[in-house]
């Protein structure tokens, strides 16, 4: 079904792997264009900014063209030319995806990236349009669709983000519907926790790397979804629920994070290691909130001097296991791209900062700082 | 065939040695597992919400703690901080300098922001500087930058340019001493201008010059998005509309000849992105009707694509 061959998407893969021990120093460059030359596929790729540019332009061409074709026809805004116009766009759309892909041998290219997915938006809208009363199932029909056509779009292309987006609709589901808030949040946890596990039953018997991969994401992100919707107090308003829903949502929030990092650390999988340590982070953050407990000015400074603690005393741990590790695990940087997730990290830091600058010296302004302007203070 | 299998193959066929084999098949095996980056976010995000709760604590018992307290506080944290470099750090270097210690470029960035926050409050309570008090962001940008480049430290040079960045702004803001009070986008664009000028020519200087290479990008990124921006803004809403294009445009493809040169793909992507919406901003003033709006979107979509893929296909090969 997939339009790239499990050979091709391992040889891209371990293209990627080979490059990366290269910038780290393991093999050197003539190592490097020897190894290429064994690996190589003839599919075309390109880097990210440039691939995050085509998307834009793709997407930009996308909307406009089919805008023009209505104008131009001067097709109404009636039901019926919705569902012509969307569920057209969304064909057209689809195929010239599998043609960029099976002529030119785009690979994460972004243009074929993006049709795909525009043109699973135009079928949810076209089906929408389609069954347009009540509102709800219209809502209903729409993401139903979306969920399919982004499994689809998994299968065909290989984009996780296509089933990681089709578990998002599905969950979106109960949420159309009339029901009980508890009603709506467990089933959309259901949905996440289904997913979550079937991800996880796929990744064990995965026989290729490239597959495995692909379905750790996919827990991951299904994880987190499971824990967003269940946490209660990120909701704008006090919840409406029954006590023993209530409580037991708050539960949930310590255990997923924790069951999430045993899992974790068992699999040896950074990316369900690093949602849970946000996960964690938003529990600690919420749990005052879960228990009616008055907020204090001084509780960031207990959080981040906890989050402090905790790492360095993790770090030191680790450090003193032997071999600088423990059960694998190590603090040291290994490859070149932790060094370069570390940057992204110091360009975040240029937008958020805790303190702002300091402000017109008027008492009766107190304000709490604001981001940029890095340093001196917060108007007070 | 799995990776483990690439690596015997390329073993035995003397592509690499017994010892790389050894070292690259542990990582395949995940044997070892790096938590360096987990470690450091949760650092970074410890210090960042215990700065934050200092100055909440600070505005809502400043009353009740009292000058003295918070001063001496602040100060002996930054002081601490510092001591704590100055006597763990290694000497000074013109090139990148691993960090001696996990926390070290931590305990830096904490000294920092209580400076900062000792800084507003000095003010705040005692109006020493009284009209002129943004100069405090002068000072500490200066003393951000000189401690960023003394420990290489560049979440502290972030900290210095956005400092710098907010000197500009309240600068023309407060006192428009430069180029006159701000009062639309437009007021704010010399001072955008200046500023983008500024951090860029630090930039180069200290790059020609050999001071800490490495901070060049962060520089050149702070100052492709501000310069564009400004520039951008005069094509939105000049009267110098033509004018502000041009120079636009020669920005932008500046941007983008050096982002190629030098294998910095994100300037392409930033050129690319400013040109476009400038040209399609003056394109758009002389079109009116829905059709020739959207006719214009989509030929100008198939072009930018078309020259991306070529773009992409002759110098962006993926990384």
């Amino acid at each position: 079904m997939r339009l790239y061959t499990p050979e091709q998407e391992e040889r891209i893969a371990l293209q990627a792997l080979v490059r990366e021990w290269t910038r780290s120093k393991l093999l050197d460059p003539l190592q490097l264009a020897r190894l290429e030359r064994d690996l190589g596929t003839e599919v075309r790729r390109t880097n990210a900014a440039l691939r995050i540019t085509l998307v834009f332009f793709t997407v930009l061409l996308a909307v406009a063209s089919v805008a023009f074709v209505v104008l131009v026809l001067g097709l109404n805004r009636t039901r019926l030319d919705e569902i012509m116009v969307s569920g057209l766009a969304a064909i057209l759309y689809l195929s010239l995806a599998e043609l960029l892909v099976r002529w030119l041998r785009l690979y994460r290219f972004g243009v074929e990236e993006a049709l795909a997915v525009m043109a699973v938006v135009a079928f949810g809208w076209s089906m929408s349009s389609w069954l347009n009363e009540p509102l709800r199932v219209s809502m209903v029909a729409g993401l139903l669709v979306a969920a399919a056509g982004g499994l689809w779009i998994y299968g065909r292309f290989g984009f996780v983000y296509g089933a990681m987006g089709s578990a998002v609709c599905v969950a979106a589901i109960p949420f159309q519907l009339d029901l009980s808030y508890a009603a709506t949040r467990s089933l959309a946890g259901l949905a996440f926790a289904v997913v979550c596990a079937a991800a996880h039953l796929m990744r064990r018997e995965a026989g290729r790397e490239v597959r495995r991969e692909e379905y750790e994401d996919l827990r991951a992100a299904a994880w987190a979804g499971l824990y967003l919707v269940l946490n209660l107090q990120l909701t704008l308003d006090e919840p409406g629920v029954g006590r023993v829903f209530y409580w037991f949502t708050y539960v949930l929030t310590w255990a997923l994070p924790i069951a999430g990092f045993w899992i974790a650390i068992r699999d040896k999988d950074r990316a369900l290691l690093g949602v849970n340590l946000i996960l964690a982070m938003i529990t600690l953050i919420t749990h005052k909130a879960y228990l009616h407990w008055p907020r204090h000015s001084w509780d960031p400074m207990i959080f981040g001097a906890m989050l402090a603690a905790i790492a360095l005393g993790v770090r030191r741990w680790l450090a003193a296991g032997p071999g600088g590790a423990r059960n694998g695990f190590t603090p040291q940087r290994l490859l070149e791209e932790d060094r370069a997730a570390l940057s992204v990290l110091r360009a975040v830091s240029l937008g958020v900062q805790p303190v702002g600058a300091p402000s017109p010296a008027s008492p009766e302004t107190l304000g709490g700082g604001r981001s940029g302007g890095g340093g001196a203070g917060a108007s007070y | 065939m799995s990776t483990l299998r690439y690596l015997e193959r390329w073993k035995t066929a003397g592509a690499i040695t017994a010892d790389q084999h050894d070292v690259l098949a542990a990582l395949v095996r995940k044997d070892r597992v790096s938590v360096f980056v987990e470690l450091n976010a949760l650092l970074y995000a410890g210090v960042v919400a215990f700065i934050a709760g200092v100055g909440w604590t600070i505005q809502t018992y400043f009353a009740s703690l009292g000058d003295a307290a918070i001063l001496s506080s602040l100060s002996l944290l930054f002081a601490g901080c510092l001591a704590y470099c100055f006597t763990r750090s290694a000497p000074y270097s013109n090139d990148a300098q691993e960090s001696s210690h996990f926390a070290f470029d931590y305990v830096l960035y904490l000294g920092c922001l209580s400076l900062g926050v000792a800084l507003g409050y000095l003010e705040f309570r005692f109006h020493i500087l009284k009209q002129n008090w943004d100069q405090y962001l002068l000072l500490s940008a200066c003393v951000y930058f000189a401690l960023s480049y003394r420990f290489d430290n560049r979440l502290v040079l972030s900290l210095g340019l956005s400092s710098l960045a907010g000197w500009f702004g309240l600068r023309a803001g407060v006192h428009h001493s430069l180029f006159g009070p701000i009062v639309d986008a437009a007021s704010l664009r010399p001072y955008a201008l200046a500023y983008g000028s500024v951090v860029v020519a630090a930039g180069v200087l200290l790059h020609r010059t050999g001071i800490k290479r490495h901070f060049l990008e962060a520089y050149l990124h702070v100052a492709a998005n501000v310069l564009l921006t400004a520039v951008l803004s005069g094509v939105a809403v000049s009267e110098h509309q033509w004018l502000y294009l041009m120079v636009l445009c020669m920005l932008a493809g500046l941007t983008i000849v050096q982002g190629i040169r030098t294998r910095r793909f994100a300037f392409v992507a930033y050129g690319i992105l400013y040109a476009y919406a400038g040209i399609s901003i003056q394109v758009l003033r002389g079109i009116d009707g829905d059709t020739h709006v959207f006719a214009y979107f989509t030929l100008s979509g198939v072009v930018v694509i078309a020259g991306l893929v070529m773009l992409a296909r002759r110098f962006g090969r993926e990384e």
